[in-house]
């Protein structure tokens, strides 16, 4: 096989493991540190998927810089989000946070049916895909790196995951929030007890990982469509991440991002039949010969 | 497990024959079983009769969540594969009598059972309802990708109404089939299965998987083998929930991938949940009460997915394992003790 179009898998498989990363980073820092298994989570990167492209096909008529659809999918999306669940934290989801996890998969279950329709009822039950005129990725065309011509978009959304897998390290290891959210994750109460107000620490993280679903839907659709199925898939696929790295860790989610990422990437250039159903094994395998993940059990950050 | 469920009335069987509960039951199966001679309605009897398949299965599946402390995300693999069951052996084999494609479907569905428990019985809570989902996400996968070439993929297949016993019932036209003849199998399928799980249930077996329920480790000191009560469970529930689904397959009369996907899970998680895990007959309600809600919330507008959720949130908030049925069980009863007290 020419070195070229292993690059290309490896390429595609970088990608993948990107958007990965961005729908399951914050389901698993919820639950590390807030103890919320939020089924809904991706729900919020289907959203920020349909955000995006009624944004860009809206934002046509008034520019069409690059630079400035980039600051909308990077940087307006993601705070619009943020606003917007830390009102849901406080109302919808404040009940989920002290009742059993069953019980929260359960609800939150209701929670994805009530977005899904929610995102229905404004956007329509067809696919709705970025106009030409303002889609960043045929703007950006494509780029040579090491001898094989990649698209430049891309590239740049590898680069976003890995400044935003950075920066949340940072935040933790650095800054006092970060400390703060660690020991919340070891024990929520003596945080409490410290005088330190939780509830606020909480609407902080549940934010900042929304938002984070949100900018990974928004920087998806360039290259697919926004359609309800998105949100399904995703729910899927991100339970598969977090738990192969183990629920609860940074460092699990990049670790299985990118795992997932390339198995898919292999598998739908090798065995495109059965490309999900390696992903689900490989789940199933990890559940039952190590239910605690690569890096399960730990810190946030450890 | 943590997740604790109240404990089940303990009722003499001996005593619970005789009481109003029991005359109720048989005068709602009088009026299910009347009202489509009654009526002539298709159109309800095969709502009534879709309600009766997932009552079945959403019994099945309460096996595991209400009396084994399970949640399983992963039973549309059972029910599935008993839809599948029925019309892969009809097509395959030519077998047209409904009993053999209903009793092969249940056998196919516990194995499934048993291999999906065996592998996830050692698993705990979330794990083992995100072991469940994966592996029958799998069995999904490979249905929609059509491997092994039983399934054709996302297209489907087509069902043909089985006969009875060498009678050629299937000649019938599709509603008379429905409205003479296949409700009232349906109906005698439901009966069955509620008498035969009221036994069950209330039997050595059914108190130890309540047992295991309530202290696990406790369970493990007096010796009961824990992990391999668990996977009876499973495979019993499978089984019926299996069944649910060989009968349904008939009713609806064309199969997709769907039916396992981990959004059908959900949906028997739900009707269960609707009704009250904590209770004995609160799935056969939540299932009733589900397909009834869903069917009014598409009358009155296209967007039911966002009824269906928030009932769902409300009940989890509120009512927990007593759903709408344990609901009103309470409810009566603290009627019944203010009358007692004046």
């Amino acid at each position: 096989m020419p070195i070229g179009t292993f690059l290309g898998i490896a390429f595609d498989g970088l990608y993948f493991a990107a958007l990965l990363f961005f729908a399951s980073i914050g389901l698993t820092l919820v639950f590390g540190i807030l103890n919320l298994l939020n089924m809904a989570h991706a729900a919020f990167y289907g959203f920020g998927a349909y955000l995006a492209v009624w944004t860009l096909n809206n934002i046509g008529d008034v520019t069409t810089s690059t630079v400035v659809l980039l600051a909308i999918l990077v940087l307006a999306i993601p705070i619009v989000v943020f606003v917007l669940s830390a009102a849901l934290d406080k109302s919808v989801f404040a009940p989920l946070y002290d009742i059993e996890p069953v019980y929260q998969l359960l609800a939150t279950f209701g929670v994805i049916l009530m977005l899904d329709d929610i995102i229905k009822f404004i956007w329509g039950a067809s696919p709705i895909s970025v106009d030409a005129a303002t889609d960043p990725s045929r703007q950006l065309g494509s780029i040579e790196l090491l001898g094989s011509s990649v698209s430049a978009y891309r590239s740049f959304v590898i680069l976003i995951a890995v400044l935003c897998a950075v920066g949340l390290y940072l935040m933790f290891v650095k800054t006092k929030l970060g400390k703060i959210s660690q020991a919340m994750s070891e024990d929520y109460e003596m945080v409490q007890m410290l005088g330190i107000n939780v509830n606020r620490v909480r609407v902080l993280i549940f934010s900042i990982s929304v938002a984070l679903a949100a900018l990974g839907g928004a920087l998806f659709v360039p290259f697919a469509v926004a359609a309800p199925s998105v949100t399904l898939d995703y729910v899927l696929l991100s339970f598969a991440v977090i738990v192969i790295g183990g629920l609860g860790s940074l460092k699990g989610v990049v670790v299985a991002a990118l795992l997932i990422g390339m198995v898919r990437s292999l598998g739908i250039a090798f065995f495109p039949a059965i490309e999900l159903a390696i992903v689900f094994a490989l789940m199933a395998v990890v559940i039952i010969f190590r239910p605690e993940g690569f890096f399960g059990h730990r810190g946030v950050v450890e | 497990m943590s997740t604790r469920f109240p404990t089940f009335q303990n009722v003499e069987i001996r005593e619970s024959l005789l009481n109003w509960r029991l005359l109720a039951a048989v005068g709602l199966f009088v009026v299910l079983a009347l009202y489509p001679a009654v009526t002539g309605n298709a159109y309800h009897t095969r709502l009534l009769a879709w309600m009766m398949c997932f009552a079945i299965a959403a019994l099945g599946f309460n096996i595991v969540l209400g009396y084994t402390g399970l949640l399983s995300f992963g039973h549309a693999a059972f029910f599935g594969t008993g839809m599948y069951t029925v019309v892969i052996v009809m097509n395959a084999t030519g077998i047209t009598d409904l009993l053999v494609l209903v009793v092969l479907a249940m056998i196919a569905a516990g194995v499934v059972g048993a291999i999906i428990g065996a592998l996830s019985v050692k698993t705990h809570e979330i794990y083992f309802a995100l072991l469940t989902l994966a592996l029958a996400q799998l069995l999904y996968v490979l249905a929609v990708r059509d491997v092994g070439g039983l399934t054709r993929g996302t297209d489907g297949i087509g069902v043909s109404r089985p006969d009875f016993f060498g009678v050629p019932v299937s000649e019938l036209s599709a509603t008379v089939y429905l409205v003479g003849f296949y409700y009232y199998v349906i109906l005698t399928f439901l009966a069955a299965t509620i008498v035969a799980l009221w036994f069950v249930l209330r039997s050595p077996f059914g108190l130890t998987l309540k047992m295991i329920r309530e202290n696990e480790t406790r369970a493990e000191m007096t010796g009961v083998p824990v992990l391999r009560y668990r996977l009876y469970s499973m495979i019993l529930s499978a089984t019926v929930v299996g069944l649910g689904g060989a009968l349904y397959a008939i009713v609806v009369g064309h199969i997709t991938p769907e039916y396992l996907d981990w959004t059908m899970s959900g949906e028997i998680v739900f009707m269960a949940l609707l009704g009250g895990i904590g209770t004995f007959l609160g799935p056969v309600i939540g299932a009733g009460g589900f397909i009834l809600l869903q069917e009014l919330a598409l009358a009155y507008t296209e967007y039911w997915h966002f009824t269906m959720g928030l009932v769902l949130f409300v009940i989890v908030l509120t009512l927990r394992e007593k759903g709408v049925w344990g609901g009103v069980k309470t409810l009566a009863t603290r009627v019944a003790d203010r009358r007692d007290d004046q």
